[in-house]
């Protein structure tokens, strides 16, 4: 008999699980995204408020909140991250070059928006410590026709952002961050959104500042920003394309950043939740954050060590079932995925290690403390049940196939 | 001066509906209840097989052109062209050539205008409903199908026109519609693209998001075109006062005309070409560029919203361009909305009437 290391949940015997036909968990599901509700009288006053009879009125008030915040002096909202990401790449590559450097691990639409722009996607590996591209992973892919160099912040702590300002303006080829997962964080006292040539961010619903969609680039650097505020308002003589943010999305955002101070708590007390229920269940890592760089801790990362029984995939399977809509960190990698489009990849053993280690946990807004107690319940009864659910897993499988072999003619006949 | 068209703003205690209503079931963007919905809405009140809500018209043109998968040689493009198509064409690596119109077709385009510039060269012909009305829909696509290419169109001022006892919607391989605020339906800055042809639509799905997609198939790049749950709220309360809100254009549009008909040298330009309008704007076309030219910095002086209906022609490659030319110089739109009033047109058709009158 093994001891009931599961109080917290009602599961007894394999049968119980949802992947072997049980009740899942949880009847509504889990997500990784933040999904934050604002105050609803707060968001109908911005609504309702003299800047919604002005029309941009609203986004200005937003750009102006978000360039404070960021201790910067130009933030142009556009109405999407990936937008955003396009108009910054035309406007900042060097001019007659090709090639942007990007981590493979990262947004799985980057390399289609550097084909939109008509450049050249040149994946970079990562660092195994901090889980992003570094100095050390973009020297490597630096030829003749590098035209941008992006850094992409992990889900949880920073890219190498020293190294890579270094090198790049070394090699006088313009630096930008992706920073939509380090919002409301500090690198060397001062504000994530002031680092490279500009930064970019999300206002999806699933980021710290739930705008519905949309997206901002922070600058100190006036011509850029006039320019993209040009290629914005489809007014400019390069690539440009009309994708103003709404201003309904600018006061949902507004709304969200009133009550950011108070997310950040949330965020931190499910952070350590997480920490002290982890504790003492081996197999699994928890990624740690930097307390010095001010994390919104929005985000849940694990590592599946060699001593967990189970594969990441595995793991996913049996958590999705129960309704706890756990994500592969990332994965697959976009070099994974067939791409239409010109592109150049090296090796990349560290993309590739990382791409089937890492699993992104529920977090956000309609994630409580039971629920992480729960959760974490349930990896504790995975592993204390490995074996025999490992071996249902195997017969289920096994089942499915011949299952499936021998139905497909029975349904045409 | 802008024309800022119809402006039609939904009231905050429906806003407010809405709004509980996305707050509470959580569900923010991707295809969410409120889209989905706006989708089955358009498609029955169209008639069309296939809606695919998109962020923003120029997104929807974008996505649209690439879609479609056009074979080498030009594109057959409107001198009337609206902003979303033009700002599209330059991020697609595709040549392209300007139509013109003419004013014998009342400025609205035409198969002979289309022909006259029509070869085997061509790749896909692109169109343009305008001012609450339809261009030649049917010699149109009689020459796309004779030609084997595809027809596209833009149709953000005909929302809810009839032709031929059928909405505008259908027609070509598809149809673009506008939902900014100067339109109709105020869909907070977004769009929809509507089609039969379902190829096209699992593929603009495919390419849209992660969300909303019937049937996944390979697309040569993805994008953000996302609709949220809050821009398909405000295009939901405009579809739900549509009737009202053609009944109060139409009423804007009949003063217009009252005051307006009997003038000489004045000619009407606006719904014409379909059965039914929608009355969205109210263009008129001088015989007297010199009149023309007058009142069109006098009534701007005055703070009213009048403008060239011709969009910004003067940069477009137009030089041989007659019938983009000369409406550029004789046309007017006049202000028709939300924030005109009937005693607003009487004194606008006012001034235009003391010019033309004093000039007989």
């Amino acid at each position: 008999m093994l001891p009931n290391m599961t109080i917290g949940i009602n599961k007894q015997g394999i049968e119980s699980l949802a992947i072997f036909g049980g009740t899942p968990l949880f009847e509504s599901p889990k997500p990784t995204s933040n999904l934050v509700r604002p105050d609803p009288e707060n968001f109908f006053r911005y609504l309702e408020c003299d800047l919604a009879r002005i029309d941009g009125a609203m986004r200005e008030e937003l750009e102006r909140r978000l360039a404070a915040m960021h201790d910067v002096e130009h933030c142009i909202t556009v109405n999407s991250g990936f937008w955003a990401l396009a108009l910054l790449f035309d406007a900042l590559s060097l001019p007659g070059r090709k090639e942007i450097i990007m981590p493979s691990l990262t947004y799985r639409r980057m390399a289609d928006i550097v084909a939109w722009v008509n450049r050249v996607p040149h994946f970079c590996d990562i660092d195994l410590q901090t889980l992003a591209n570094s100095a050390k992973t973009v020297q490597p892919c630096l030829t003749r026709d590098t035209a941008l160099i992006i850094g992409v912040h992990p889900v949880g702590g920073h890219c190498d952002i020293d190294g890579l300002t270094t090198l790049a303006r070394e090699q006088g080829i313009p630096l930008i961050f992706d920073s939509v997962e380090s919002v409301h964080e500090m690198h060397r006292g001062k504000r994530i959104g002031t680092f490279g040539d500009a930064e970019l961010f999300s206002l999806g619903a699933s980021k710290l500042v739930n705008g519905f969609e949309g997206g901002y680039i922070t600058t100190n650097n006036p011509k850029l920003a006039a320019e993209l505020r040009r290629k914005r308002e489809g007014r400019s003589d390069g690539l440009s394309l009309t994708v103003p943010l709404p201003d309904i999305h600018a006061a949902m955002a507004l709304a969200g950043l009133d009550d950011l101070a108070s997310q950040l708590q949330r965020n931190l007390g499910r952070f350590n939740h997480y920490q002290q229920e982890l504790a003492d269940l081996t197999g699994l890592r928890l990624v740690k954050q930097n307390p010095s760089t001010e994390p919104s801790y929005k985000n849940i990362v694990i590592e599946v060590l060699d001593t967990w029984p189970y594969t990441r995939d595995q793991t996913l399977e049996l958590l999705n079932a129960e309704g706890i809509l756990a994500r592969a960190y990332y994965a697959p990698p976009i070099t994974h995925k067939p791409m239409s489009y010109e592109h150049i990849v090296g090796a990349l053993p560290n993309t590739d290690r990382v791409a089937k280690r890492f699993i992104s946990l529920p977090c956000g807004h309609l994630v409580s403390l039971e629920d992480i107690t729960l959760i974490v319940d349930y990896l504790r009864h995975l592993k204390y049940h490995a074996k025999a659910i490992l071996a249902g897993m195997t017969i289920s499988c096994m089942s499915r196939l011949t299952f499936g072999e021998s139905l497909y003619p029975t349904t045409h006949g | 001066m802008d024309n800022p068209g119809q402006q039609n703003q939904p009231k905050p205690e429906v806003v407010r509906s809405y709004f509980r209503g996305i707050l509470q079931r959580q569900y923010y963007t991707e295809s969410g209840p409120l889209v989905r919905r706006l989708e089955a809405e358009i498609c029955q009140l169209l008639d069309v097989n296939h809606v695919i809500c998109i962020s923003t018209p120029a997104v929807a043109w974008l996505m649209l052109l690439d879609a479609v998968e056009l074979g080498p040689g030009r594109l057959l493009l409107p001198a009337t062209a609206s902003n979303p198509m033009k700002e599209a064409l330059r991020w697609i690596d595709c040549p392209h050539q300007l139509y013109d119109i003419s004013a014998e077709h009342g400025y609205r385009l035409h198969r002979t205008d289309a022909e006259a510039c029509m070869d085997d060269g061509v790749s896909a012909l692109l169109a343009i409903n305008p001012w609450g009305g339809a261009c030649d829909l049917t010699g149109l696509s009689a020459l796309a199908a004779e030609q084997r290419i595809p027809l596209l169109i833009d149709s953000s001022e005909a929302f809810g026109c009839h032709l031929d006892g059928r909405p505008v919607g259908s027609h070509g391989l598809a149809e673009v519609f506008s939902f900014e605020s100067g339109n109709l339906i105020n869909g907070a800055g977004s769009a929809c693209i509507c089609t039969q042809d379902e190829t096209l639509a699992d593929r603009l799905r495919s390419m849209r998001s992660s969300g909303g997609v019937v049937r996944q198939v390979p697309v040569r790049k993805t994008v953000n075109g996302r609709m949220s749950e809050a821009q398909a709220a405000y295009a939901l309360i405009g579809l739900e006062c549509i009737d009202q809100l053609i009944d109060r254009n139409k009423l804007q549009h009949d003063q217009y005309h009252k005051r307006l008909s009997s003038l000489p040298k004045l000619h009407f330009l606006s719904t014409k070409g379909v059965n039914l309008s929608n009355y969205q704007q109210l263009v008129i076309a001088l015989d007297s560029k010199r009149i023309r030219k007058i009142l069109l910095a006098q009534l701007q002086g005055s703070g009213c919203a009048v403008t060239s209906p011709a969009w910004d022609s003067s940069n477009e490659a137009t030089g041989s361009l007659k019938g983009i030319r000369e409406l550029s110089a004789n046309g007017l739109q006049l202000p028709l909305g939300s924030g005109v009033t009937l005693e607003g047109i009487d004194a606008i058709c006012e001034v235009i009437a003391d010019h033309l009158e004093a000039r007989n």
